[in-house]
């Protein structure tokens, strides 16, 4: 690592940044963005924590330092993961299932494996090239290919130099996790689908081009005089094209169509299968019979555009369905079973049965719910709670899969398995959330339906009515008809507007994994906001302090230990007033109330004002002023008892962000309904409410998560609700709320809980959000005025003769076209006030 | 006999042969991945002067 390389990085290396700053206590961790403590020597890296200084090292020793540079997402989004895991279940295939090694033969004849694995932790483009370049560094160990939509990487190494579990270690190690990959039936078929579908398009585009330029051929001919023999050449060809686009990739709306028959509902692929099938046949009588009209060009057409809105439409649902796989990979994928006589066996978690005793050791996920029957530990339960702090577990208590284990070793009895566990239901109510479809298509599907039979019946009547009047204009005229009704851009409509403006969001790194929210974000309604976090920057910094240096010293010794923001503020302030280190014993993380630990003999316990409480110890005269000083200031007070005593007095707090107050201006503006929830102490809600412009009744603090999911509930029914959260300590809540928006990439409880990501964890992604939900609705609903009103007026020309079968088919595309201009012109929504840039960091 | 007989052919044979090529890569699952090829072209350069970025 020389200094040339570490100049390169400097835009993500905060040293620079900071430079003018240096009274402040953190700087960001040179890997993962996290706060760090700054390094005595200016020009060394900072770190937060030993793994990132694994990886840090591991990516310059590899000479791919380009990786900080080129990655566009915020570094917290990378790494968040920092779970240890084991890997050498991968090097059993039975425990590897379902992914499959395959050996290939490779360069010089040697042997090589290859398998798919599933890996998690990708963020951006960046990563991709990290994984890709890493194996140039690895003896052994060919190639990595990163294959984004499905978040798989297909490994190629010499199984006789390296083993597949280092390569895990590896990847692990620069901050990826890898796991089995689901290769089989599901993923397969719909990949194989997809690609069906998309060979049509091709097949119905190379149709519906030439028959589009041997159509203009006659145009011109019939305009300007043409050979006859030309003439008729052209004709056939047109038709046999015509022919082939409507038997080949056409034929998947007969096959609708007669599905719809037999099943008795209307469905959109009837009249569009008639349609096509009488403009067919109207073609081939009038090549042959008549010298009449043809029409080919436009059926080929419309089988061209229809199976374009399908594809769309397709790949929407595949993303869903993927999201959805990814949240069921959260579950590990073996487990060491007890069995009888205390021998333990590593066996695929699909192989646990009810009542089986599985044994978890520290860093595991838990693979079952079920009752600790031996062992004491920490639990992480963050993915289904949301609460970030560990939960202290033992003999008797519940604990659910997919939480981790942190400690020791446990022993848990199975209450239930596999989809029957809480996990396994989230991941169900998440498909079935992902499978539904959004109203505004339901709405498309219904009126297709009322449609179809409308213009079926009129089309016999018109049949009828002309047959009496002229019989030989009868059949040219409900061909018209059935042509002119098409209901395509109907169809090609929504799946569009819905498309382009997920698109479009993307763009703004905001992730959008359901269209259903983007309709009820449409309508204004209420949005609740957490605060810390969210409202604010999330970085607790520590503003006072009232007490003696030496019960700092020991209160950062406690605070050492715990993996909390106002822990770690705490541990930073102590580093800069250089404290002397001591060692702590005994500590306890009380959850929701404090810490308490023993530091040189007295015991101490630290928390807000609720610690008081139960022991009814009161402050001293200048500690309570202080406390009052502390929440006039808007920031948290915290105490520490020393042996029963209050011995000293701090004060935290976590600066507004920047862009809160505009954000939450322009949405009031818009007619949404702005509130505030919050677990802190309700006097700092009320002081950031007034700050950002929030009515004092609409600020909650104090708020339990259960309180958090009941104030959401309670608003329901007043226009959609919206919770905006950071992702990890909400998660109940964003999944409470109609639509959840989670304000920070990375943790798997936002992915699981919120159908939105603002993967920039910029506020101002929340306008964006709401406006071009605003738009997409307007536009569809335009499409739907304008297709309905073109197909009922061209519907009336047709059945009153007025049009001709021809003109009806020049017509048809025209309103497809009209649908498909004005939703890919759909006005974009522009930037926000707010500036982008550095302000949205504290 | 005229050029038409030959030219409509030979146009056809070029649309199909361009087709057959296009359902050939589908099937070989070219059009699978839409999101990764587009990135990894990229990201195969050196990264401009990263001082940019920022601003």
């Amino acid at each position: 690592m020389n200094t040339a390389s570490k100049k390169k990085m400097s835009p993500n290396d905060p040293h620079e940044q900071d430079q003018e700053n240096k009274s402040g206590e953190t700087v960001e961790c040179v890997h993962c963005g996290l706060p760090a403590p700054r390094p005595r020597d200016e020009s060394e890296p900072a770190f937060c924590c030993n793994g990132c200084r694994g990886a840090w090292q591991l990516i310059h020793g590899w000479g791919l330092e380009d990786f900080y540079s080129l990655r566009a997402c915020e570094p917290s989004e990378t790494f968040a993961d920092k779970k240890q895991s084991t890997f050498d279940d991968l090097d059993d295939p039975k425990l590897l299932a379902p992914s499959v090694v395959k050996m290939v033969v490779g360069p010089n004849g040697v042997q090589l494996a290859k398998v798919r694995l599933s890996i998690g932790g990708l963020h951006c483009a960046a990563c991709a090239w990290l994984i890709e370049q890493t194996p140039n560094h690895v003896i052994g160990w060919y190639s990595a290919e990163v294959q984004m939509h499905s978040r798989s990487v297909q490994l190629v190494y010499d199984p006789s130099v390296v083993r597949l579990s280092e390569l895990a270690r590896l990847l692990h190690q620069i901050g990826y996790r890898v796991g089995p990959f689901d290769t089989s039936s599901e993923r397969n078929a719909s990949e194989q689908e997809s690609r069906r579908l998309l060979v049509d398009v091709a097949i119905a585009g190379f149709c519906a081009a030439n028959a589009m330029w041997i159509a203009v051929a006659l145009y011109a001919g019939a305009f300007t005089g043409i050979d006859v023999s030309q003439r008729e050449l052209l004709r056939y060809v047109g038709v046999g094209l015509g022919a082939l686009a409507v038997l080949v990739p056409g034929r998947i709306f007969f096959r609708g169509a007669l599905a719809s028959l037999r099943m008795r509902i209307p469905h959109m692929d009837l009249p569009v299968a008639l349609g096509l099938l009488a403009g067919l046949l109207a073609s081939v009588y009038g090549l042959f019979v008549a010298t009449s009209e043809i029409y080919f060009d436009s059926i080929a057409t419309l089988v061209f555009f229809l199976l374009i809105g399908r594809w769309i439409q397709l790949q929407q649902q595949h993303h869903a369905g993927r999201s959805i796989a990814a949240l069921l990979n959260l579950t590990p994928a073996a487990a060491t079973r007890v069995d009888e006589g205390g021998v333990l066996t590593r066996v695929p978690v699909r192989e646990i049965e009810l009542d089986d005793t599985v044994q978890v050791g520290p860093g595991e996920s838990i693979p079952v719910d079920g009752t600790i029957t031996v062992g004491d530990s920490f639990v992480d339960r963050s993915l289904l709670t949301g609460e970030s702090r560990p939960i202290s577990v033992s003999v008797g208590d519940q604990v659910e899969a997919g939480t981790d284990n942190l400690e020791s070793d446990i022993r848990v009895k199975a209450t239930a398995i596999g989809e029957a566990t809480r996990l396994g239901e989230l991941s169900q109510s998440v498909a079935a959330a992902a499978a539904s479809k959004t109203p505004i298509v339901q709405l498309a599907n219904r009126i297709g339906g009322w449609f179809v039979s409308v213009i079926l019946v009129l089309a016999a009547l018109t049949a009828i009515v002309w047959w009496r009047i002229d019989p030989s204009v009868a059949l040219n005229h409900s061909v018209a008809l059935l042509i002119v009704a098409c209901p395509c851009a109907l169809a090609l409509a929504t799946p569009l507007a819905i498309a382009v403006a997920v698109g479009r969001l993307a763009e703004r790194r905001i992730l959008v994994r359901s269209g259903e929210s983007l309709e009820q974000l449409a309508k204004p309604g209420t949005v609740f906001f957490d605060k810390t976090g969210t409202l604010t920057a999330g970085r607790m910094q520590m503003t006072a302090w009232l007490g003696d240096d030496d019960v700092l010293a020991a209160t950062a010794a406690i605070e050492s230990n715990v993996a909390h923001p106002i822990a770690r503020a705490v541990a930073q302030y102590a580093k800069s007033k250089n404290a002397e280190s001591r060692t702590s014993t005994d500590v306890n993380n009380r959850v929701g109330v404090g810490v308490e630990g023993t530091v040189d003999g007295s015991r101490y316990m630290i928390g807000g004002m609720k610690v008081l409480s139960p022991t009814g110890v009161a402050p001293s005269q200048t500690q309570q002023s202080k406390i009052d000083e502390i929440l006039a200031l808007s920031s948290t007070p915290i105490v520490i008892l020393k042996d029963g005593a209050v011995a000293a007095v701090l004060g935290v707090s976590d600066p507004i962000r920047s862009e809160a107050r505009d954000v939450i201006g322009q949405l009031r503006r818009g007619g949404w309904s702005v509130s505030m929830l919050s677990g802190d102490h309700p006097s700092i809600v009320q002081s950031v409410a007034s700050e950002l412009g929030v009515a004092a009744e609409h600020a909650l603090g104090d708020q339990s998560p259960e309180q958090k999911l009941a104030a959401i509930q309670a608003a329901k029914g007043h226009g959609p609700v919206v919770m905006v959260g950071d992702g990890v300590n909400d998660a109940a809540a964003l999944a409470a709320a109609d639509v959840g928006v989670a304000l920070r990439g990375g943790a798997n409880a936002s992915l699981a809980a919120a159908p939105i990501l603002i993967g920039n964890s910029h506020l101002g992604g929340i306008v964006t959000l709401v406006k071009t939900a605003r738009r997409t609705s307007r536009c569809i609903r335009e499409n739907f005025v304008i297709s309905i009103g073109y197909n009922i007026i061209a519907a009336l020309l047709a059945m009153t003769g007025v049009i001709s079968p021809l003109i009806a088919a020049v017509l048809m595309p025209i309103s497809s076209l009209t649908v498909l201009t004005m939703t890919l012109a759909m006005p974009k929504v522009q930037e926000t006030q707010v500036t982008l840039h550095a302000e949205a960091k504290p | 006999m005229s050029v038409l007989m030959v030219a409509l052919p030979v146009a056809l044979a070029l649309g199909a042969s361009a087709m057959i090529a296009c359902v050939w890569s589908i099937r070989r699952g070219q059009f699978d991945d839409l999101q990764s090829p587009s990135v990894r072209l990229l990201v195969d350069e050196k990264p401009v002067d990263a001082q940019k970025k920022e601003t």
